[in-house]
């Protein structure tokens, strides 16, 4: 079965957050919006579990220090197989906005974001866009009126996308678990709106989608004892970007026994190092 | 005594058991004859006549071949080698480490950063199932995710020798 959704350890029951009003009643930040994070859930035969995103919006204070704490750059953990690890995350604030004005003049305001590549939050109010994925970071600061986008993490999906259930990615679809373009993207699965704008399956499509995915992994790839040798050379030249390099050097330098297992892995002399 | 039919078991494996099932049999104790009726599910299922000794995955199997060796096999026939080597490295690879073929999978801005990371995949030489995915930065030895103590495991856990 899939993951549990808006799920948390039992330690810290943020995972759903309660109710809106109580956090409003604790803390300077409003909720515009908060519901289910599209493409949160890592793919697999079945997804993990789906995270939620709130849009929050500094008020009723002349200044409110934000920070932001999560992986960006890099997965946070691992699927299991086969699955796809949960998505890795940005952050993303609207700073100077013209929320006084939308909210003098009942005029729209984003609830929700949902896309980064078609954020429902960027489109329905203006203001100085920061995003980027220094996902930690120092306090920032946040005036009256910016809007904060969190978005919690999900979980990690196991076995392979291509047999999951064709239904169970027309329903996360339909209940906006999943946008539609990775419906085939990820899972080979073609699906079309009929007139009441609900997805309907394509069967025969939707399996010769996933044949030809089954070729075209067979034809992008390469036995793995070829890639380790090409992989070398890449390790002998050290080519890596600076955080990954030093990683590396640390680690070698924290474990001998890991060293050591890195240098006959990549048949390096015994005195190598980064 | 906890007791399950052959058929549960094949519902577990097939993941259509009920949250509240699956729930008490977790809480439960463990039947004592669930690991021999779970290979019997699963020896059923695979094209092949080799002994399944222990499952690593949905898709692979440690075997006992008829010559006697041991050896990691998939579903689809594939062969890796003996038990005790990364299966891995007889496996082919396809590697995500651009934006491109990351959007396959994540938004934009939702996927890892290429150079901090990459995902490799692990793909079955015969049918093309996707076995494995490791996240690693570039550069990172070829994970070995799991390697059993066969024969303890048998001798310890199941009362019986290899």
């Amino acid at each position: 079965m899939d993951g549990e959704d808006t799920c948390a350890a039992m330690w810290n029951p943020e995972g759903d957050m309660g109710d809106v009003e109580a956090w409003e009643i604790l803390e300077p930040l409003l909720y515009l919006g908060r519901r289910i994070r599209p493409n949160s859930a890592g793919p697999g035969k079945f997804r993990g579990g789906s995270g939620f995103e709130s849009i929050r919006m500094v008020y009723n204070t002349p200044n409110q220090v934000l920070y932001n704490l999560g992986e960006g750059n890099v997965f946070l953990g691992t699927g299991l197989f086969g699955g796809y690890p949960a998505f890795a995350g940005y952050r993303q604030s609207i700073k100077r906005t013209d929320m006084a004005r939308r909210i003098a003049h009942q005029l729209p305001y984003p609830v929700s974001d949902e896309d980064p590549e078609n954020s429902q939050m960027v489109a329905h109010v203006e203001g100085v866009l920061e995003r980027d994925k220094r996902t930690i970071h120092l306090p920032d600061p946040h005036a009256e009126y910016d809007l904060y986008l969190s978005v919690l993490r999900g979980g990690n999906g196991l076995g392979d996308v291509l047999e999951r259930d064709p239904m169970a990615v027309v329903r996360d679809l339909n209940e906006g678990y999943l946008l539609p373009r990775f419906a085939t993207s990820t899972y080979g699965v073609v699906a079309f709106q009929n007139a009441a704008g609900e997805w309907e399956l394509d069967a025969e499509a939707t399996a010769e989608r996933r044949a030809a995915m089954r070729r075209e992994r067979i034809e992008q790839s390469m036995p793995v004892e070829e890639w380790i040798a090409q992989q070398r050379a890449r390790v002998v030249q050290k080519d890596f970007i600076e955080p990954v390099r030093q990683m590396y050097q640390e680690s070698m330098s924290l474990s001998p026994t890991w060293a050591a297992h890195f240098r006959s892995f990549w048949g390096l002399d015994a005195d190598w190092s980064l | 005594m906890t007791h399950y039919d052959k058929s549960t078991i094949a519902d577990l494996v097939d993941g259509r058991l009920e949250w509240s099932q699956l729930k008490a049999m977790m809480s439960n104790f463990k039947d004592p004859d669930r690991f021999d009726k779970y290979i019997a599910v699963l020896q059923e299922r695979v094209p092949w006549d080799d002994q399944i000794l222990l499952p690593l995955g949905p898709h692979l199997f440690i075997v006992r071949k008829a010559d006697g060796s041991i050896v990691t096999k998939s579903r689809s026939g594939y062969e890796f080698g003996d038990y005790r080597q990364n299966w891995k490295l007889k496996a082919r690879i396809r590697v995500r480490d651009t934006d491109a073929s990351l959007q396959e999978l994540y938004p934009a801005m939702m996927h890892c950063t290429p150079g901090w990371m990459e995902l490799r995949e692990y793909i079955d030489p015969l049918d093309g199932t996707l076995l494995e995915v490791e996240a690693v930065p570039p550069g990172y030895p070829v994970v070995h995710s799991f390697q059993p103590d066969l024969e303890t495991f048998y001798r310890e856990w199941l009362g019986r020798s290899l």
